[in-house]
């Protein structure tokens, strides 16, 4: 990928808008620099193109127990930091909207591409979620936007490919600790650069998709485990169905023959129909006399268990009223000799009251005054009661005990029960009706035996029970025919419920067949990684080796740079043992190199940006450096020189005008006096305090505005 | 029992009344449901009681008919007593046994209920039901 526009605007002290050319006749052209004094925007550009690219700049990593902590994100406005921002200040003071973006167009293998982020905020942001950014991206003409246009980036510029191409000459030395130590940061950086994450990616993915085939497959087994299962229900059900169906086939035909049957003696019966009538009502009327010749011998056995007491009921009606007599001469008795047992036991207390008669009260115990006059009435009682006992047994009258015998008697053996003669009646009526009742019937069966024959008789009788048989029968299997259908109803669910679904084979053989072609690729890609790792170290080592002799003051006292399988990387002398005390400027070399042969390795084709270069180089590195990456065969390479480092003056002295374009970065401040910051002349005229205007293009240049201006430098021909 | 008490005395009935004590019997396995029957067979004793009830309760003439022919009627288990308690004055007037009495009075009975069915009345109506 080569840069061939870069546009900024209102980004860093870049007010309004800046376009950089970087398009070049030769196309192979790869030296491109910006020289400027701290504060001009160097890092502003530097930082911008990785704002297009990744939408968001972050601050310098740092080196943590030899790991690498990642700074965190520069924001595009700050409050309370206006130098650690990414907008420019008097932009979002001033500018309504306000606006920040940052637009570049690249070509490469892959064709045109355009890439605009900008970030705008219709009203005074005071935060970055106060912007909206928008990412547009057109590649070779199509247009993309949001998350498509940052996959469109990813493929052509790897976030992680970042480190490799965006060089921090402040960090230089802590990539070179990590090297040397390699820490885990860096090892997860170099596998980056050569796409193993991706392949390793490729291969989890692999794995997931592999594992959702494996549940495929097992979900594919459990089921056919239970269509086995059903399989066998399923055929017993059948088995089943099967034996009903055959049954209802032979039930069908037994109805039809039966149906037949039955047809052919109604025909045969239908030529009998007058006799058949008679000799039905004979098998009635005999049905009738059968059923009441039980029914009769039941009557006249009622008849003859109530007509038992038919004579006492006879008799009782002479007797009753002697009964009745006797009863009630017995209860005078009775009365009598209760009175007579009353009036004696009466006589006896009065007789002993009188002879233990002395003259006391019985009830208060005091003398009793007229004594002989109370004994006087008390005898005059005794002969009343006398009297009285005399008069009832005088009386006399039937012996009690034969008048109670003559009852006894009586009771026993004629007294009838109630409502005998009221049974007997009505049990000799019912009789008697079943008894002509018969007589009636044994008449019509007389008649009848006149009409038909007994032999006609047994002839149709034997025809009606051939049909009553056949009719039985075919009822029996009409009904069973129905209870088989039922069944065969109900089987037939059954079945259909148990019958496993018809299995997809083919599409479970795709399954199995994608399986083991992922299964394939898995291990290809695993031998691919590995191989690949082992052969990309080797390259990384062999063109760091070359780098390193190249970039190295004294490149024959070195056989290279080796790397171990951690990446932890060594100088090595050409006697064969790592460099004990290396220079800082030599280890710092050794990076620079790993970094370019992993760059090389990548085989991506994209501009490099490194910033402050030669912070940690001496002179002879630097200008080493310098010579290495602007050769013509290189990608483009961007460095953003102080001017402490770097003077154009110097470059051009030193004869490292291999570059192809250079800017300086200039505020107005840096020319006051001297030139016109707007068109470079120097026909200026003062005009006010810190300010001069100028004879040429009529501009006035304010020493006191911090804004960069970029002044492309007139390189030798 | 004083002198004068009858005694208890045999039991018997003509041949005629005898043969229709017979055709009284029912016997379920024989007999024809339609044949009026009225006693279970074996059961002459309750037939000549109710003989006796028919003639006594009907106040029929006593026929006294003597022959050589008469028909014993089983006395066992006849109540003797009870029906003395009945017919002693009527036995002591007419200077018959209790057994003699009863049996006039049976033949009698049974003998116009013979020929009451016979001339076609009915049973109900004969016994004044």
């Amino acid at each position: 990928m080569r840069l061939h526009y870069l546009v900024l605007s209102d980004i860093g002290p870049f007010r309004g808008r800046h376009v950089f050319d970087f398009s070049t006749d030769d196309e192979q052209a790869s030296g491109f620099a910006f020289f400027a004094k701290n504060g001009r925007g160097k890092t502003t550009i530097y930082n911008a193109m990785k704002w297009a690219l990744f939408g968001y700049v972050r601050q310098k990593s740092k080196l943590v127990n030899n790991i690498v902590v990642e700074g965190s994100n520069r924001p595009i406005v700050d409050e309370k930091d206006f130098d650690n921002m990414l907008m420019n200040y008097n932009a979002w003071q001033d500018d309504s909207p306000q606006q920040m973006s940052v637009l570049f167009i690249a070509k490469g293998e892959f064709g045109e591409l355009q890439v605009q982020r900008t970030a705008s905020c219709s009203a005074m942001a005071r935060k970055d979620k106060d912007f909206d950014v928008e990412l547009s991206v057109s590649l070779n003409g199509t247009s993309f936007s949001g998350t498509a246009a940052e996959e469109e980036i990813a493929k052509i510029f790897p976030i992680e490919l970042e480190r490799f191409f965006f060089i921090d000459g402040e960090e230089v030395e802590a990539y070179t600790t990590m090297m040397k130590s390699s820490a885990t940061g860096i090892i997860d950086d170099i596998k980056s650069i050569l796409r193993l994450p991706s392949l390793t990616r490729g291969i989890e993915d692999l794995k997931a998709i592999r594992e959702g085939y494996d549940s495929a497959i097992q979900a594919n087994d459990q089921k056919q485990a239970r269509d086995a299962r059903a399989s066998d229900k399923a055929r017993q059900l059948f088995g089943q169905l099967s034996a009903v169906r055959k049954q209802i086939a032979e039930l069908q035909n037994e109805v039809e023959r039966l149906t037949e049957r039955k047809s052919g003696l109604a025909d045969e019966m239908s030529k009998h129909e007058e006799l058949r009538l008679y000799a039905e009502e004979k098998l009635v009327v005999q049905a009738k006399i059968d059923m009441l010749e039980k029914s009769l011998h039941t009557s006249l056995e009622t008849l003859i268990s109530e007509f038992s007491s038919a004579g006492n009921v006879l008799l009782w009606d002479l007797l009753g009223p002697r009964y009745n007599a006797i009863q009630q001469e017995n209860d005078a008795n009775q009365n009598r000799r209760f009175e007579l047992d009353s009036k004696k036991r009466e006589r006896s207390n009065l007789q002993s009251t009188i002879q233990a008669f002395a003259s006391i009260c019985e009830s208060c115990g005091q003398e009793v005054p007229d004594a002989e006059v109370h004994l006087s009435k008390k005898k005059q009682e005794l002969a009343e009661i006398e009297e009285t006992i005399q008069a009832l047994e005088s009386k006399g009258g039937a012996d009690p005990r034969v008048l109670r015998q003559k009852l006894t008697a009586m009771e026993k053996h004629f007294m009838p029960n109630a409502g005998s003669k009221e049974r007997i009646a009505r049990a000799y009526a019912h009789y008697k009706d079943q008894v002509t009742e018969f007589e009636n019937l044994a008449e019509r069966r007389a008649n009848l035996a006149d009409l038909v024959s007994d032999d006609s008789t047994q002839e149709i009788q034997a025809l009606a029970n051939k049909i009553a048989k056949t009719d039985q029968v075919l009822l029996k299997k009409e009904k069973e025919l129905k209870d088989a259908r039922f069944k065969e109803d109900q089987l037939d669910r059954q079945y259909r419920s148990a019958k496993p679904s018809d299995v997809d084979d083919d599409g479970i053989e795709e399954v199995f067949h994608l399986r083991d072609t992922i299964k394939k690729f898995i291990v290809a890609i695993q031998d691919t990684v590995k191989s690949y790792s082992d052969r990309a170290t080797g390259e990384v080592q062999t063109e760091a080796s070359k780098v390193f002799k190249e970039l190295s003051n004294a490149p024959d006292a070195f056989e290279g740079i080796r790397l171990n399988k951690q990446f932890k990387a060594r100088i090595y002398g050409t006697d064969g043992r790592p460099v004990v005390g290396a220079s800082s400027g030599m280890e710092v070399i050794m990076t620079l190199s790993i970094i370019d042969a992993l760059r090389t390795v990548s085989r991506l084709d994209a501009p490099v940006f490194f910033d402050t270069p030669a912070r940690s180089l001496d002179k002879d590195h630097t200008n080493g450096m310098l010579n290495y990456f602007w050769r013509a065969d290189r990608s483009q390479f961007l460095i953003f020189a102080h001017t402490g480092e770097f003077t154009v003056e110097e470059i051009l002295e030193d004869d490292l005008a291999q570059f192809n374009k250079a800017w300086e970065l200039i505020w107005p401040e840096d020319v006051r006096g001297v030139s016109c910051i707007h068109c470079g002349s120097t026909n200026i005229s003062r005009a006010g305090k810190g300010k001069s205007t100028c004879a040429d293009c009529d501009k006035i240049t304010d020493s006191s505005e911090r804004q960069t201006y970029a002044k492309e430098v007139v390189l030798n021909e | 029992m004083s002198d004068d008490a009858p005694v208890d005395g045999s039991l018997d009935v003509s041949p005629e009344v005898h043969d229709f004590m017979n055709s009284l019997e029912y016997n379920s396995k024989i007999s024809e449901g339609t044949k009026l029957a009225l006693f279970k067979e074996q059961r002459k004793n309750d037939i000549f009681q109710f003989g006796f009830a028919v003639g006594y309760s009907k106040k029929l003439d006593l026929l006294f008919l003597k022959s050589q022919d008469r028909k014993t009627v089983a006395p066992r288990g006849f109540p003797y007593d009870a029906y003395r308690t009945i017919l002693q004055e009527e036995a002591i007037e007419r200077k018959m046994s209790i057994g003699g009495l009863v049996s006039a009075y049976a033949d009698a009975g049974l003998l116009h209920l013979k020929q009451e069915l016979e001339a076609g009345k009915d049973l109900m109506e004969i016994m004044g039901f």
